[in-house]
């Protein structure tokens, strides 16, 4: 694997505009990596609480539940 | 970094089966895994709605990502006009998602990304359209060509 400097060096070489797309990429992948982190552990909750394989309908009804329940609190007729 | 120019909204719906990595609704981890290319808002109703379904240390970790990308994550947490959510309710949506249209609307965000096939069959004919996640994918592929 190439030090810091020499990626840096590397990427020095590159034009302003490839910079960037490079940049971009990078903060893509680090948001992804996020993002990623953030379900294996999401998934490791529900797999304790042996709610990962709910079916989907359950997820919808809760989803439903917890829409309406907000809206009818926030927006009352 | 450049802002991406898509802006959307995604459904809580998209959020929670894309993070459970719901085999059911594979399309919503693959949208998931795409935002970067395109910007996303996540409204006030939609903050809620995750904040009662992931745990306390989930959304704490959930803000942290999204606080670093602003460029690509976009948080509202102005509720919108009451008026707005009778117009949609009127149009044939339940109150929730009527908060939703309203959201989408007031923020100048012209589509919202659903599984929820109720509120896709929806609303027509307004400028807040609805699409599901296999439609943003054609829509994303089409736009990164």
């Amino acid at each position: 694997m190439q030090s810091i400097d020499d990626l840096a060096n590397v990427i020095t070489e590159l034009n302003p505009s490839e910079q960037q797309t490079l940049l971009d990429k990078v903060a893509q992948l680090n948001f992804q990596k996020g993002l990623h982190g953030l379900a294996e552990k999401y998934r490791a909750r529900l797999t304790r609480q042996n709610q990962l394989n709910t079916p989907s309908e359950q997820i919808w009804i809760a989803l439903h539940r917890i829409r309406e329940e907000i809206a009818e609190h926030d927006y009352p007729a | 970094m450049t802002t991406p120019p898509e802006r959307w909204l995604l459904d809580t719906n998209v959020w929670v089966f894309g993070l459970r990595r719901d085999a059911s609704f594979p399309g919503c981890a693959e949208l998931l895994d795409r935002i970067g290319t395109f910007s996303i808002l996540i409204p006030l109703q939609v903050l809620k709605e995750l904040n009662l379904t992931l745990a306390e240390s989930e959304m704490r970790e959930f803000y942290q990502i999204i606080n670093q990308y602003p460029e690509f994550i976009e948080l509202s947490w102005e509720p919108v006009p009451p008026d707005r959510v009778r117009f949609y309710v009127e149009q044939g949506c339940r109150k929730g998602d009527a908060v939703i249209a309203a959201h989408a609307e007031a923020l100048d965000v012209k589509i919202i990304v659903s599984e929820n096939r109720q509120f896709l069959q929806t609303l027509r004919d307004l400028p807040v359209e609805i699409v599901n996640t296999g439609e943003a994918q054609t829509r994303l592929g089409w736009s990164l060509s």
